[in-house]
């Protein structure tokens, strides 16, 4: 049973589950209802956005993205959430996390952080797919040569269609950083190269008081885990070993990436769940 | 005396902050600097001046990702 936004009660899993509903008709009303279920409370933009992709396509309206599988998107956020403490899925649902970077680390960050039920992600890159960068990057064959943002959107949306995404095709500048991740509670620094990264950060510290930032520095090569760390200056937090160049002698390999990348969105969860980690939690200037 | 990344460093005069990047032998360009807590850019690094006392966090970063 859940409750409309005008407060009735409807039983809505039968009108999920039967296709060739009209989608006007279908389990969200309003594209900015809120509608609880018992403990879960779902948003509804997130499905409505999903259905509203094939409008007339009615049968894939009660099913997710997949073809040939069927399964209750209520209940597969149900199940994703069912082990977290209370008051865990409603802070990560309510947050908005920014990813600069679609690359080895942000395609790793994204995809953590959406199998952990954010609510938001907001993910800028100009770049495309190439079949190199299947080697450490979370995209697949048939997703060559296309822009990695709306490749990763598809992604994201395979794995956890709750978390809504926001994605730019377009290059990170200092002029453009507030219009793009502006709502974003923590940004995650995902770039390769060590002046954006530098731009990033000053950037964001400067012109983004209220917003934490996740960077990365140092992570070519392959092994030497004692060497990865996790620093933080105030708001700035930073994860690597802050001296091993991504080059020729130390590629980017996807287990040392990962690593540093899965610290990234660790430390995400960290400010968004624990407040002494939030901005200026630590009395620190910024 | 002032303070850099942790240690004490001896002070001069008029020190700027690309000064105190060169005593630390700091020689990389990608390095993000904060003074007592405040950022100063890489442009401003010449002009800006540190003071005894002060507590410099300068932090290398390095390309990949």
């Amino acid at each position: 049973m859940v409750q409309d936004s005008n407060g009735g009660a409807r039983l809505e899993e039968k009108t999920v589950a039967d296709p060739g509903i009209p989608l006007k008709t279908a389990f969200w009303p309003q594209k900015t209802a809120t509608v609880k279920a018992g403990r879960l409370t779902i948003r509804a933009g997130a499905w409505a956005s999903i259905c509203h992709r094939r409008p007339k396509d009615t049968n894939r309206a009660s099913r997710l993205p997949v073809r040939g599988v069927t399964v209750d998107p209520v209940r597969l956020h149900e199940l994703m959430t069912e082990s977290y403490p209370p008051g865990v899925e409603e802070k990560l649902a309510d947050s908005t996390v920014g990813i600069a970077g679609a690359g080895g680390l942000g395609s790793a960050v994204a995809l953590s952080l959406a199998r952990a039920n954010i609510g938001r992600l907001i993910i800028a890159d100009f770049d495309l797919i190439e079949a190199r960068n299947l080697n450490r990057q979370h995209y697949f064959i048939d997703q060559v040569g296309r822009p990695k943002v709306h490749a990763l959107k598809r992604n994201l949306e395979m794995v956890n269609p709750w978390v809504e995404v926001t994605v730019h095709e377009t290059k990170v500048t200092r002029k453009n950083v507030a219009e793009l991740f502006g709502d974003a509670d923590v940004i995650v620094e995902a770039f390769d190269a060590a002046d954006q990264k530098l731009m990033l950060i000053e950037t964001v510290l400067m012109e983004l008081p209220d917003t934490s930032l996740v960077a990365a520095s140092g992570l070519g090569g392959y092994g030497n885990n004692e060497g990865i760390c996790t620093q933080r200056s105030g708001r700035l937090h930073i994860c690597g070993d802050m001296r091993t160049e991504a080059d020729e002698a130390n590629p980017p390999m996807a287990p040392r990436v990962g690593v540093v990348a899965s610290l990234q969105a660790n430390r995400v969860l960290e400010i968004l769940l624990d407040g002494t980690l939030k901005a200026g939690g630590d009395g620190s200037a910024p | 005396m002032m303070v850099v990344n942790g240690r004490e460093v001896d002070w001069e005069e008029g020190m700027s902050v690309a000064r105190v990047l060169e005593v630390m032998s700091y020689t990389s360009h990608l390095i993000f600097v904060k003074v007592n807590g405040r950022v100063v850019k890489k442009d401003d690094w010449e002009q800006t001046t540190v003071d005894d006392g002060d507590v410099v966090e300068a932090i290398h970063l390095v390309g990949g990702g």
